[in-house]
């Protein structure tokens, strides 16, 4: 799922400006709200906080708020576009992918983050959620015992780890397990230490962003 | 359908229809107290479903030498012939529980009884006393045993296993036979139990939370009991009696289940977006997904109505049937939970002089929603003073725990929003603070955030 978090609330405001009367607050229902950052209780919850913030500042702000499904597809966004016509600004707690779907559904409206995207991650722990996938579209699981070299490790080397390795934890953050710790350790659970004495050639990064902002087309349904 | 089934070494008893199912062989488990559903894997692989009424995790602790090559307190006497002393060691990684002691002193009044031409001693940090070990230990010395009580670090077992004790007044250097007392620890499956059973772990990786509304044998999940090594090394201490009195409570229990709280709590399931946020936070276990609607459900017998679910649900998507907890706008608010705080205010002589403050009762502190600080602010609660409970007395596990990261996490945006320092306060008290609780009103009415 994707991971985000909320920006700081001075950001927020500074970002909202003055210029406006009535604002509309857009949460997620999906992966944000699942991590915690954009679903319905962080809307209600950042609703409040501003309606208080706004009234102490003696500033007339109506604020509305809905929670939306996905933000990544029109037809929710759909659902809301009387709210959306009738505000000022609309801030949406969607990730990265949201705002601009929002943006691009309603060309006429300024739509602003509320959220930092951070990255496509699994839960850990209650509050806590962890990169595990970089999205580079090529996908080399298979070779590694199902963990990634690419996203788990600082350097995403791809044949072996780098002399940083210290009792399982990266040079980069001690915090942060050493990719290849983990895959050695489950090539050895698996028995199939052999497999990564191969060499693997350097990646193609062409599928990734290096090939420009992509685009996906499932053949068995486009019909452009 | 069972009354109770064992999830480890079944006990026997005449009145209760009980299964033992291995710990490994657990799948699954569904329902709430009353009608538990267990799926596991029989003895040939086939994977079974049983109904039963309660649970009790039975599973007996790991025993570790804490160092090798030495004899346990649960080996046999060595020959003895060929070395100069016996020496026995207790509490040598963590302290050992009280029955380890028993063995232990039993040990080396028998070692010295045989071999009287031998030195025995016995090093200990914390001699703790049950059924009769105050006899033993008596006996032991009359014995002629010598007991030496170390700090760690003041007892060093060398590789070669040549023990040297030092302290201000003593210095000993031995060479003997080692006998330790093994470190109890969990189970290896225990922690997979306890995520397949959704219970609460408590310290060093057993299952009894150390919490004063769980005494010894429950879990927060209703139902669900927990004995013997799966609950921790003092376990061992009173094994036969903690079995048979949970054995007759559950007998009692199953006469008549009652819900325990009267207004139950529904999840939209068209707002759900199955996170298991609830089901992670909920300490009683009483969360499970509704695979007809694909949306979590609160099973009412197992709700302690705590609320953390409706604060914490990301998609606020829980909220309690004909909720008439509608936001009342007064000034200065006190929130106080009805387990502690409420109880406090109950007992307080004086009430008239807090009488401009609007006092409200919460089932737990855990269950305050940030949004409602917010509103309470904004509609003319200048401050909000929320009371909960001392950590380890909270009913609901971790409620004082919820409720301080969200208070903190409020005062926190306040700050930095300028809109005003301490204006949210969470305070923990007990039932029996009731003065703590007429001094902290009156100072926090004034104004003093200091409480």
């Amino acid at each position: 799922m994707i991971v985000a978090e909320q920006k700081k609330i001075t950001e927020i405001i500074e970002m909202l400006g003055d210029d406006f009367e009535t604002l509309f607050i857009v949460g997620c229902g999906t992966c944000v709200t699942v991590s915690m950052a954009g679903g319905g209780r962080e809307v209600k919850a950042l609703a409040e906080l501003l309606r208080l913030y706004y009234s102490e500042q003696k500033k007339d702000i109506k604020i509305e708020t809905a929670t939306v499904k996905r933000q990544c597809d029109f037809e929710f966004l759909d659902e809301i576009e009387e709210e959306v016509e009738r505000t000022d600004l609309v801030l949406s707690l969607g990730c990265g992918v949201g705002v601009q779907h929002l943006a691009e559904r309603y060309p006429d409206r300024v739509i602003l983050p509320g959220l930092n995207t951070s990255f496509y991650g699994a839960t850990t722990g209650v509050g806590e959620w962890s990169e595990r996938c970089i999205g580079c579209g090529n996908c080399v699981l298979d070779k590694y015992m199902g963990v990634c070299p690419v996203a788990r490790c600082s350097k995403g080397l791809l044949n072996g780890p780098c002399g940083g390795s210290q009792d399982g934890k990266c040079e980069v953050n001690p915090e942060i397990d050493c990719g290849w710790e983990l895959i050695y350790n489950r090539a050895v659970r698996l028995g199939k230490l052999k497999e990564l004495a191969r060499y693997e050639p350097p990646k193609d990064w062409q599928t990734y962003r290096d090939g420009g902002p992509r685009k996906l087309v499932n053949t068995e349904y486009f019909d452009g | 359908m069972y009354d109770v089934v064992f999830i480890g070494d079944l006990i026997e008893s005449p009145t209760l229809k009980s299964l033992k199912v291995d710990p490994e062989l657990l799948l699954r488990c569904r329902g709430e107290i009353g009608d538990f559903h267990l799926t596991y894997k029989d003895g040939d692989g086939k994977v079974r479903e049983v109904k039963t009424g309660t649970i009790v995790v039975n599973i007996t602790a790991e025993r570790e030498k804490p160092l090798p090559g030495v004899l346990s307190f649960e080996d046999d006497l060595p020959e003895g012939k060929e070395v100069d002393c016996l020496i026995f060691i207790q509490d040598y990684q963590t302290i050992s529980p009280a029955i380890m002691s028993n063995r232990g002193l039993k040990m080396a009044i028998s070692a010295a009884k045989k071999f009287p031409e031998i030195q025995v001693y016995y090093f200990y940090r914390s001699m703790r006393f049950i059924k009769d070990n105050d006899r033993l230990f008596e006996e032991a010395r009359r014995l002629g045993i010598l007991f030496l009580k170390y700090e760690k670090g003041n007892l060093v077992i060398s590789a070669a296993g040549e023990v040297s004790y030092n302290r201000e007044d003593i210095s000993l250097r031995l060479e003997g036979k080692i006998l330790m007392a093994p470190e109890i620890k969990p189970a290896e499956g225990l922690e997979r139990v306890a995520r397949i059973l959704n219970l609460e772990m408590g310290p060093a990786g057993f299952l009894q939370v150390e919490n004063v509304y769980l005494q010894s044998t429950l879990s927060g999940r209703r139902g669900v009991y927990i004995l013997g090594g799966s609950r921790g090394p003092t376990a061992y201490s009173n094994l036969v009696e903690e079995a048979e009195y949970t054995l007759n409570e559950i007998g009692f229990l199953l006469q008549d289940i009652k819900p325990l709280v009267n207004d139950r709590r529904e999840v939209d399931d068209q707002k759900c977006i199955l996170c298991y946020t609830c089901y992670r936070i909920c300490p009683h276990g009483a969360i499970e997904r509704d695979e007809e609607l694909d949306a979590m459900k609160v099973l009412n017998l197992a709700c302690q109505g705590c609320n953390a679910c409706i604060s914490h649900c990301p998609a606020s998507a829980i909220s309690i049937v004909e909720d008439n907890n509608e936001l009342i706008e007064t000034g200065l608010r006190v929130l106080m939970c009805e387990n502690s705080a409420r109880t406090a205010w109950e007992r307080m002589a004086g009430k008239d002089r807090f009488s401009d403050l609007k006092i409200e009762t919460i089932p737990c502190a855990g269950s305050i929603k940030k949004e409602d600080i917010y509103h309470y602010l904004r509609n003319s609660a200048d401050r909000l003073l929320i009371l909960g409970c001392f950590e380890e007395s909270c009913k609901h596990l971790s409620g004082d725990r919820k409720a301080y990261r969200i208070v903190n996490e409020v005062n926190e945006r306040l700050k930095v929003l300028n809109l005003g320092e301490n204006r949210v306060i969470f305070k923990r008290l007990a039932p029996r603070m009731e003065e703590d609780l007429a001094g902290l009103l009156s100072r926090w009415k004034e104004g003093n955030c200091n409480l």
